[in-house]
């Protein structure tokens, strides 16, 4: 299970701090309820983010998965921020919204807390770094469980086997 | 929580969530002893159970300026694998249409799109009344889109989920499964299937194939008529990965067993056939044939398991219609209606009490399915042959109970019948034993009869046989990459099947019984030697087998004298080696996949040399354990007894391998497409090369390519230090560089290269036993399969794929990397900038 084969270095930082930039940017135009034709998913959200950024050439190259990870790190960021954020300006008028509430309402409509949750992720992170990184891509970016699969160059039965109890262990931490 | 223990609670979970809650307790109690780690997985049990926890949540854009084309999108009515549905009304005919909506074009690629849009042509050309016609396809501001007629009615899901509430509101369920005025009922299923078989057959025979019939693309109009929609769109395969994004992939349960290995070149028009299947079962039954927990245990179940008997499910069901349907979900494609025509003339058969064509499995396809189920298990261990026979013992009753004068007439009958292979064999047999009977009376009344019979028979058993061998014979010679993977288990099952019909009824024939023997699906290899110019070399050939996990020979076994003419092996992972009297010695590493036949091994013996370039390795007692290792490491958990060797100082060079292009005319990887004039690189790592690259370069030099256990040994020595240095920087000599981004551009093969050193340069690089690079540089391919270990610890291997160690010189910022091996698959084709590779030979000369 502990088989990363993505390489994860300080030369990440950089690209992170962009990718959160721009999935913020996306995420706050998105709610600002632009007018979008259709349907908008938290996977196409990372993907558009990380096409900007990357390049179509760079990023339907050999490591996609590990550019999906950096990405999925960046979105669970920019979640969680704004959770934090939210969670200290308490008292808005009645009615008046922050564009990312709407998707942090989303978010939390699944995962009940999501400051809980980086936490619980992070404590997870210490024993099972793989499937902290799971959760991310699949939760924060959308990505399907065979796509996470690949991404962290795993065996998709290996990561469905795992992720029944990672998802338990959650809920309980999350309490 | 340290990782061990939670390898342990993820054991226990997952053998304890598979239990009824109430056998939970008594599992624990038995099976895990750590009272922490019992209550851990307690915990985990009780966690509350929401199927949306931790799914990606779908975000919803704020519904206004929907105009689309010609199209003013009205209200969402429905979403599907590929997107959403809306009523909508085309303004210019002022009509009201369904228009659905592909997902944002960031999200495809031009050729998926292509082929949507292609796809969408084609459906939109087909008008038939169980249909939904397709009106137009377009695009507007990015957003690809068809509409469609409007059908305001009910699909066959929501349908579905009215009859089982209804169901539910019963008292005693199994006595009301479609209960009151029963046939009715099961005479409207069988209409409502022939209409959408109807349907099929129409965009079948226009060469589009709809992938994903369920019965929520079964519309009912409002007159009751049936109408199939998303035609041959909603499960591409191309579109695949995009339909199982997300809360909103498509069902499992009703893809075919071909869906669901994911086998593209087998899902033709009798996939649908099968769906439909499943859908008649749903109908008939109020149940799915498969479920499961997750979509992965809905495919397995698909995959191994037979339905459950319809009629034990809803003893109503008219056994013809449970033949139907059993025969329109055959696992076997051939085994089904040849297409959605003969499926629906069937139901038409049985809706005038017409007799069906379809008849019930027979005893050896029975045993067929038994075979299938268990295939694997019984072609290794022989219980093959076990199965046969049953039915013979009825058979021989049957035709001792019958009159001579039906027999006769039954024999006339049978002389008349089409197409033999498709009866029962117990018919089959009975009608030998009836001729045999008859032949011995020789009377002339019957010559006739006994003549042709006969004819048919010899015909018939020439046809299987023939037909059995072709398939074996492909099967075994169907394999994805000339070395790796195994040969095609269904094709050669399929001929296997066909063998033991023949055994079965022809037990005289003695090719049949010798096609079924075990033996018979051993791999076979040839090996042939020749001297420099050419001539055939005498001397013998031995092989090792290697431990397929830790990579390891065990004892040394004689093939015999050169040739080796299609010798039959075991399965296994082996190490072959051909020897010739005043030349040296040679090796071939080749993993046999059962039934396999292996491209012959020719291979051209030199005189000894004195292995220049080349440090010998004196062997020892390989053991990682803990921090020192990997976790999943075949070393860690016990030691592995290395032999000693003999490995290149260093990796293969530029220069060296285009040596090799050039003597052999292979071409070079594709990654060099522009490699830059002004870099001299023909010292530096070849980069690029594949597994199999690296594996001809080797054995053309008289070598093989390094085993795990051997690199590891060389690189950290017995005691398994962490870097091939004594001390200090372990990644001394690597020109360090940015975390790697490649996309096997030519920017990225410049870096790649502009970070490379030379092989044998510079001084700092030299290591442990005087090898250059062992970390970084390139990583470097090995003959080693890839492993795994499961939850109990158990490692095993991964044919296909294959360990690459040292890391590259981007690794010089991770220290922590240097400790991972890689392993890639599961095509050793796969190649990529930084993979390089050094040579090895064993101390045998």
């Amino acid at each position: 299970m502990h088989v990363n084969l993505r390489p994860e270095g300080e030369g990440s930082e950089a690209i992170l701090g962009e990718l959160y930039a721009e999935l913020r940017r996306r995420a706050e135009r998105f709610m600002h309820g632009q007018p979008r034709d259709h349907t908008l998913q938290a996977t196409a959200l990372v993907h558009e983010a990380c096409l900007k950024i990357f390049g179509p050439e760079r990023f339907d190259g050999a490591d996609r998965g590990h550019l999906l990870a950096l990405a999925a790190t960046a979105m669970r960021s920019v979640m969680v921020d704004h959770a934090r954020t939210r969670g200290r300006i308490k008292r808005l008028p009645p009615g008046e919204r922050v564009p990312m509430d709407d998707l942090q309402v989303a978010y939390e409509d699944r995962a009940i807390d999501l400051l809980a949750l980086d936490q619980a992720l992070e404590r997870l992170a210490s024993f099972d770094p793989s499937m902290s990184r799971a959760v991310e891509l699949h939760f924060f970016a959308g990505l399907s469980l065979a796509d996470t699969a690949d991404a962290l160059g795993l065996p998709l039965r290996t990561l469905e086997r795992r992720w029944a109890a990672t998802r338990a262990w959650l809920r309980k931490e999350i309490g | 929580m340290r990782p061990e223990q939670w390898e342990e609670v993820l054991r226990h979970f997952e053998a304890a969530s598979a239990l009824e809650p109430s056998e939970r307790e008594a599992y624990l109690a038995r099976a895990c002893p750590d009272a922490e780690i019992a209550a851990e997985v307690r915990r985990l049990l009780s966690a509350p159970s929401s199927v949306e926890f931790l799914e990606p949540p779908a975000l919803d854009a704020p519904v206004h300026e929907r105009d689309l084309g010609d199209f003013t999108l009205l209200e969402e009515i429905g979403r599907g694998g590929m997107g959403v549905v809306y009523r909508a009304l085309q303004r210019p005919l002022k009509r009201i249409v369904a228009v659905k909506l592909l997902p944002a074009t960031f999200a495809l690629t031009a050729r998926q799109i292509e082929r949507f849009t292609r796809e969408a042509r084609a459906a939109a050309k087909l008008t038939h009344p169980n249909l939904v016609t397709v009106l137009t396809v377009g695009e507007d501001r990015g957003v690809h889109y068809f509409a469609m007629e409007f059908i305001d009615g009910k699909n066959l899901a929501e349908e579905l989920a009215r009859l089982r509430a209804d169901l539910g509101a019963e008292d005693d369920q199994r006595a009301h499964l479609p209960s009151s005025r029963a046939s009715d009922y099961f005479r409207s299923v069988a209409e409502t299937v022939s209409q959408a078989a109807d349907g099929l057959a129409f965009a079948h025979s226009h060469g589009v194939v709809h992938r994903d019939v369920k019965p929520s693309n079964l519309l009912l109009d409002p007159s009751g008529r049936v109408k199939l929609v998303d035609f041959g769109l909603a499960r591409d395969e191309e579109l695949g990965s995009l339909s199982r994004t997300g809360d909103v992939a498509g069902t499992p349960h009703y893809m075919s067993p071909e869906q669901a290995r994911s086998q593209r070149e087998r899902v033709d028009h009798r996939t649908d056939v099968y769906s439909l299947g499943v859908v008649l079962f749903e109908l008939l039954t109020l149940q799915r044939p498969f479920e499961g927990q997750t979509v992965q245990e809905v495919l397995d179940n698909v995959l191994r398991r037979d339905p459950p008997r319809i009629r034990r499910l809803n003893p109503r069901v008219p056994r013809d219609l449970e033949t139907i349907c059993q025969k329109a979900m055959s696992r076997d494609r051939g085994d089904r209606y040849p297409d959605a025509g003969a499926l629906r003339d069937d139901l038409q058969r049985f809706l005038s009490h017409e007799a069906i064509t379809a008849r019930a499995p027979g005893v050896v396809q029975q045993l067929g399915r038994r075979v299938r189920r268990y295939g694997k298990a019984i072609l290794a261990g022989g219980l093959l042959l076990a199965g046969v026979g049953l039915g013979g013992a009825w058979a021989a009753r049957a035709a001792e109970r019958s009159e001579q004068r039906q027999r006769i007439a039954t024999l006339h009958e049978l002389e008349g019948e089409g197409d033999w292979s498709r009866l029962d064999d117990e018919v089959l047999v009975a009608a030998r034993r009836t001729l045999t009977g008859l032949e011995r009376e020789a009377s002339p009344a019957n010559a006739e009869l006994r003549a042709g019979l006969g004819r048919r028979f010899e015909g018939l058993r020439e046809e299987w046989f023939q037909e059995a061998s072709r398939s074996i014979e492909e099967g075994r010679r169907a394999a994805p990459s000339d070395l790796l993977e195994g040969a095609d288990d269904a094709r050669i099952l399929e001929g296997v099947l066909l063998m033991l019909r023949g055994r079965r009824v022809f037990p005289e024939e003695p090719r049949f019984e010798r096609a079924t023997r075990v033996d018979a699906f051993q791999a076979r290899i040839s090996i042939r030697a020749q001297d420099e110019q050419g001539d055939a070399l005498s001397g013998s050939a031995s092989f090792r087998l290697l431990d397929p996990v830790t990579g390891q020979p065990g004892g040394t076994i004689e093939l015999g004298p050169l040739p080796v003419e299609g010798r039959s092996l075991a399965p296994g992972f082996y190490r072959f080696e051909v020897r010739s009297p005043g030349h040296r010695p040679r090796e071939f590493t080749r993993l046999l996949a059962r039934a396999r036949v292996l491209p012959d091994i020719l291979c051209t013996l030199r005189a000894p040399d004195p292995r220049e370039g080349m440090v010998r390795i004196p062997g020892g007692r390989l053991f990682q354990p803990g921090e020192r290792g990997y976790p999943l490491c075949p070393f860690t958990h016990e030691p592995v007894e290395v032999e000693a060797f003999w490995i290149d100082r260093a990796e293969v060079s530029f220069s060296q391998y285009r040596g090799f292009l050039a003597a052999t005319g292979r071409p070079a990887p594709p990654e060099w497409v522009d490699l830059p004039a002004d870099l001299s690189i023909e010292e530096r790592p070849v980069v690029g090369v594949s597994w199999l690259d690296a594996l001809a370069y080797a054995e053309w030099s008289g070598k093989r390519l390094v085993a795990h256990a051997e690199w590891e040994l060389a690189a950290r020595g017995p005691e398994g230090a962490l870097f091939p240095f004594e001390e200090g920087d372990p990644l001394r000599g690597t020109v360090r560089g940015p975390a790697r981004v490649s996309s096997g551009s030519a920017e990225d093969l410049r870096r790649c290269l502009e970070h490379t050193t030379d092989v044998l340069a510079p001084a700092e690089a030299l290591g442990r036993n005087g090898l250059y690079h062992m970390f970084g540089n390139v990583w470097e391919w090995t003959e080693s399969l890839g492993f795994d270990r499961d939850e109990a610890g158990t490692a095993s291997s991964m044919p296909g794929v294959r360990v690459m160690l040292g890391g590259d010189y981007s690794a010089a910022e991770r220290g922590h990397d240097l400790k991972v091996h890689r392993l890639w698959g599961p095509s050793a084709q796969y190649s990529n900038l930084e993979h390089g590779f050094r040579c090895a030979r064993s101390d045998r000369d």
